[in-house]
């Protein structure tokens, strides 16, 4: 039954991605990706990272969705582009060869849900008996985001400072000249 | 045999597949906020491998319970949760760029600002 659901769920991505690359208008384009930013909170509830879905919804689907809609008061929405032919035989025989590469990539990966791989064998059972008595908190993903990964989380809001330091020193309008 | 490849790794594949949607419309988009998209789609595709990557059968979400019989792997969402924000960080700063672009050339296609660059370039040396 999930299968179905993913496979489902999958298939509106792929179609979602594609409409948001193919519309010319870039209004269009910045509601669909809103609409696959949510597909995707979805799909990360099927595949039970909750604490990755709902800051999907908050900050993909809510805040870029915003950021991008702010950008066309000043901004015109129109897609004038036409890529040359030469650009897109470029374009397509590059996206075929990476996919050949990635392709190859996956097949030596064991199947998808596999519990045996060593990627959830280790270091990840050490966490999952110590967490509670360590932390006294129910939510791994929580007690690993805040305590045994405190300094990921610390660079992380270092990264938020900064992007919001750099949007306001572009943006300002130069008094100091 | 390609059957078995497909179904025992739809996940990947798919993700595979949107990863080469965003890298497409990165390289061949001549309009900068669509190479933005492009960009947001990308790290969308990174960010479903890893998620894809932790899930494993029979597992219930990473919250102790009663009744389970194993757990998912919780240390690539903690890895995602950062990959989100920092997207979205790029996000940001990405489009305040394209707002000073268009304050400067008046545009936001590529073709038009390599014109406008190479007319400035005649009319300094003459």
């Amino acid at each position: 039954m999930t299968i179905v659901i993913d496979v489902m769920f999958l298939t509106f991505l792929i179609i979602a991605a594609f409409l948001s690359i193919y519309f010319k208008n870039l209004l269009n384009s910045t509601i669909i990706l809103g609409a696959y930013s949510l597909f995707v909170a979805v799909l990360w509830t099927t595949l039970n990272a909750i604490d990755v879905a709902f800051t999907e919804a908050a900050v993909g689907a809510g805040i870029s969705t915003v950021l991008f809609l702010s950008l066309f008061s000043k901004v015109e929405w129109e897609d004038r582009s036409t890529p040359s032919k030469d650009r897109k035989i470029i374009a397509t025989s590059i996206v075929l060869i990476v996919g050949y590469l990635l392709i190859l990539g996956i097949t030596d990966m064991p199947n998808f849900g596999d519990h045996s791989w060593v990627t959830n064998t280790y270091l990840v059972p050490d966490y999952l008996a110590r967490t509670l008595e360590e932390t006294g908190s129910p939510n791994i993903v929580t007690a690993i985001l805040g305590s045994y990964r405190g300094y990921d989380t610390n660079g992380e809001t270092t990264v938020i400072f900064i992007a919001g330091l750099c949007v306001y020193l572009i943006l300002r309008k130069g008094e100091d000249k | 045999m390609i059957i078995d490849f497909i179904i025992g790794k739809y996940n990947y594949l798919a993700a595979i597949i949107l990863m080469l949607i965003g890298l497409y419309s990165v390289i061949i988009n001549g309009n900068l906020i669509k190479k933005v998209i492009g960009l947001n789609i990308l790290s969308t595709a990174i960010i479903l491998f890893y998620i894809s990557v932790s899930k494993v059968k029979d597992g219930s979400a990473p919250i102790y319970a009663r009744d389970v019989i194993r757990y998912d792997n919780p240390l690539p969402h903690v890895l995602m949760l950062t990959a989100i924000v920092v997207g979205v960080s790029i996000t940001a700063v990405a489009l305040a760029i394209i707002i000073k672009i268009r304050e400067y050339y008046g545009t936001i296609e590529e073709d038009e600002m390599a014109e406008i660059d190479i007319n400035e370039e005649i009319v300094d040396k003459k």
